[in-house]
């Protein structure tokens, strides 16, 4: 599944101060945890610092993360303390991020609803980047951006018949892709086009 | 707030992801009769998942949340993740170690590579005679800035300062005498002083024979504090900014460098220092023979040491000192009279170039992730190498001294 990122050795990586492996993080988190964070604090810049701090957090607590699924428990969990922080009015305890009990993300039924959507948003997300440039964007600009063929001619500077082309193409490779887990995804894309 | 005993939260994970899979099957309608109690009961403790389901089965929201988790980059992806890359890097307090993900650029800078590699050095005239119509227009309107015209300060104990001459290209230490290289005297026995500092400016490189024999090369905006004569049972020089040295065998008396944070040991041997205290790590470069690194903490203690092997470089940055094989060309370039880029990354490359043109560098936007490779003269004036760097993303204004970089 996408939510399972596959990053070589990480554990050992983040122990013997690889910074490198930071980076690696950054590209397979950095989308969701915006999004999770944005969907508590609804502002784009204080979503992008709490982000931006999360990675350094883990940087600094890197030793205290001892299992590889811990890793991205820390990230979701640094996350959410730090937007519960930022939106302390209407919650009196401050949240430290020492807490790192995985428990800390079901803790806030509210909170931890956001993160399941986030995941799942992941997932198709990630199974539209499978997809080869000319198809995604296809289906970026008609499902997502709602634009009619003929917009997406101009748009894209094709044809017609490319653009059907393209997105039965995009539909063709995305029900290879999901074929093995997401079902739904496959599901609600027959029922647009039928 | 509620809190679970230790054992029942190991699995959150495992528990979100097994709600993500009956959600997905839930929604393709596949669900058995053990799934579905599965997803009933997960309800039953989060009955927030009613909305979620609600959501997903309603295909113009789902598409709505789609679109918000594509749109979730305020500024696009490449500018927003840019500015949160940043962020990290500043907090990190280092070097950029993450470099840009946007795999579109390295193509671009690849080519930027091979064209400075391809030109580098000996086939930089051609391309100076090329590039000279394009430029001419700008060369024009900026004086030609060249690097390496100031003059060298050598500092007595008593304060005095003496200008050294740029055309000796250095001093010796001679019994109690100072002189130029080419005999010419610089100090007499009656100015002589038990230590002295020779400092070079921005844009100056200069050459320095201890009293040992030990010969000394001294990059733009660096010092090195060395006594008299070298009494007691060590060698001990301190040295600031980049160094070369080529130290004179005697295994009696071992010669010490020390920096910020560093003491280099050595019996006899040549390597390069560049402890240049506005850059995060120190770099020593062993050409042959071997050292000794000692990192010391700000009580003067050694925390950790290595022993550094020839090719190596030895990196001590943020209090951890490591070891790694090196290009040696880098450590030498400079005293070659040229500028060497080993994928270094732009806010050093930069530097290099402020401590050889003398400019003021200012960002109009952040610093550029990019890494540089090649390497060019250091006679050219600062336009003609600043056309070498310029890439599609990166633009150079140069205003009065003052380079603006977009």
């Amino acid at each position: 599944m996408a939510n399972t990122t596959n990053i070589p050795d990480l554990l050992d990586r983040l122990h013997a101060d690889d910074a490198t492996v930071l980076s690696a993080l950054f590209q397979a988190y950095n989308h969701r945890l915006l999004y999770f964070a944005k969907s508590m604090v609804h502002d784009n810049a204080v979503a992008e610092e709490v982000v931006a701090d999360t990675f350094v957090k883990l940087w600094q607590g890197r030793y205290r993360v001892k299992r590889e699924d811990g890793v991205k428990a820390f990230l979701y969990i640094a996350t959410k303390n730090a937007c519960l922080n930022y939106l302390k009015s209407s919650h009196a305890k401050q949240h430290f991020d020492y807490e790192l009990d995985e428990a800390m993300l079901t803790a806030d039924p509210e909170v931890y609803i956001k993160l399941i959507r986030t995941e799942l948003m992941q997932d198709i997300n990630h199974a539209l980047q499978q997809l080869p440039p000319k198809q995604q964007e296809v289906f970026k600009l008609s499902f997502l951006e709602g634009l009619s063929t003929e917009e997406i001619c101009q748009t894209l500077g094709l044809s017609p018949n490319a653009v059907f082309a393209n997105r039965s193409r995009a539909l063709e490779t995305l029900r290879k892709l999901l074929k093995d887990h997401t079902f739904f995804l496959l599901f609600f894309l027959w029922h647009h086009f039928s | 707030m509620l809190y679970l005993p230790i054992e029942t939260m190991m699995n959150t994970l495992k528990q979100t992801e097994h709600i993500i899979a009956l959600l997905h099957q839930y929604l393709a309608g596949i669900l058995n009769e053990a799934e579905q109690e599965a997803l009933r009961s997960y309800v039953k403790d989060y009955p927030a998942l009613n909305i979620l389901l609600e959501e997903l089965t309603d295909e113009d929201v789902l598409l709505e949340k789609l679109k918000d988790f594509e749109n979730v980059y305020s500024d696009g992806k490449e500018a927003t993740q840019q500015r949160m890359l940043e962020m990290i890097n500043q907090r990190l307090q280092k070097p950029p170690v993450i470099k840009s993900i946007y795999s579109k650029w390295w193509p671009r800078w690849a080519a930027a590579a091979m064209i400075l590699f391809a030109l580098s050095f000996w086939g930089i005239k051609q391309y100076q005679h090329d590039t000279r119509a394009i430029t001419d227009k700008r060369l024009q309107q900026a004086a030609k800035i060249y690097g390496g015209n100031n003059q060298a300060v050598l500092t007595l104990a008593n304060g005095q300062s003496i200008r050294l001459l740029p055309d000796r290209k250095g001093i010796e230490t001679q019994g109690k005498e100072v002189r130029y290289q080419d005999g010419t005297p610089l100090t007499s026995s009656e100015e002589w002083s038990d230590h002295y500092t020779l400092h070079t400016p921005i844009g100056a490189q200069y050459q320095l024979t201890l009293a040992d024999g030990t010969r000394v090369w001294l990059n733009a905006a660096s010092s090195i504090t060395y006594p008299q004569q070298f009494q007691g049972k060590e060698r001990q020089v301190t040295i600031e900014g980049e160094v070369y040295f080529e130290v004179a065998k005697n295994i009696e008396k071992p010669f010490i460098v020390c920096s910020e944070g560093q003491e280099i040991e050595v019996l006899g041997t040549s390597f390069n220092v560049k402890a240049y205290t506005d850059e995060k790590t120190t770099r020593t470069a062993l050409f042959d023979g071997s050292v000794k690194i000692k990192h010391l903490g700000t009580n003067g203690k050694m925390i950790d040491a290595l022993l550094l092997r020839p090719g190596y470089e030895a990196y001590l940055q943020d209090k951890k000192l490591t070891q790694q094989r090196t290009d040696l060309n880098e450590a030498k370039a400079w005293r070659q009279g040229n500028f060497y880029f080993a994928d270094t990354p732009f806010d050093e490359m930069i530097k290099q170039l402020q401590r050889w043109y003398g400019i003021e560098v200012i960002y109009r936007n952040k610093i550029p992730v990019d890494t540089f490779r090649g390497g060019m003269s250091r006679t050219l004036d600062l336009l003609t190498v600043l056309d070498f760097l310029k890439g599609s993303d990166i633009s150079f204004e140069l205003v009065d001294k003052k380079l603006y970089i977009n």
